[in-house]
């Protein structure tokens, strides 16, 4: 992990007629731009060997559009700190499993170049993230294998090994 | 991570995060992505 921080962000959950907790913050590169992290909950559950039937949320992530209150998932804005981004979102992942423990999350890119992206970080950063987290990777369609460093993955199923508390 | 290196947000920003939550707290979001992911875990499976 590098040592290069991460933005503070502000929650909100809705748990009614739409699951979900969101986070956003400012990303604070070339210019200001608003960002959405949400969890949104999955209808089926999956089961998970030697573990039984989980919750599944998924994680996703986009800038605001200007001058509206909509959210474009599909935006590049190469604002020079995706780094920062990066760790931004990653840090709110153990803030949402204390919140819903005994869930897992997916998470998958908006195209082929995201999806990528996110199979090599968790690949670069296996050997601590896996301590924490047990990886499955989405194979074309909906099969699940256990995770391989340098293999591309349509999509990330992962769950916490133990509690999370955030202290 | 190292807590110490969180970049604090500015009473502008926190405005902006908070009125943008506010604003969008009951819309939907990536509805069509959702959507998708849903129908990918009615099948979804884990082969061990």
């Amino acid at each position: 992990m590098n040592d290069v921080g991460f933005y503070e962000t502000d929650s909100i959950e809705n748990e009614n007629s739409i699951h979900r907790l969101m986070y956003a913050f400012v990303s604070k590169g070339k210019t200001d731009i608003n960002k959405l992290i949400v969890y949104s909950k999955i209808r089926h559950q999956i089961k998970v060997p030697s573990v039984g039937f989980m919750t599944v949320y998924n994680l996703g992530f986009g800038d605001q559009k200007e001058n509206s209150f909509e959210i474009d998932h599909f935006a590049r804005s190469n604002n020079g700190n995706m780094i920062q981004v990066y760790n931004t979102v990653i840090n709110t992942v153990p803030l949402f499993f204390e919140l819903h423990p005994n869930t897992c999350l997916f998470v998958t890119g908006s195209d082929q170049k995201r999806k990528n992206i996110y199979s090599g970080y968790v690949s670069r950063h296996f050997a601590t993230f896996s301590t924490e987290y047990t990886f499955f990777g989405q194979e074309q369609g909906a099969k699940f294998v256990p995770f391989e460093c340098r293999k591309p993955y349509e999509g990330l199923l992962f769950y916490p090994n133990r509690p999370i508390m955030i202290l | 991570m190292d807590q110490k290196k969180i970049i604090k947000a500015t009473v502008k920003d926190k405005e902006q995060t908070q009125n943008l939550l506010n604003e969008i707290k009951d819309k939907p979001i990536f509805q069509e992505k959702i959507e998708a992911i849903n129908k990918l875990f009615e099948k979804a499976y884990i082969v061990e």
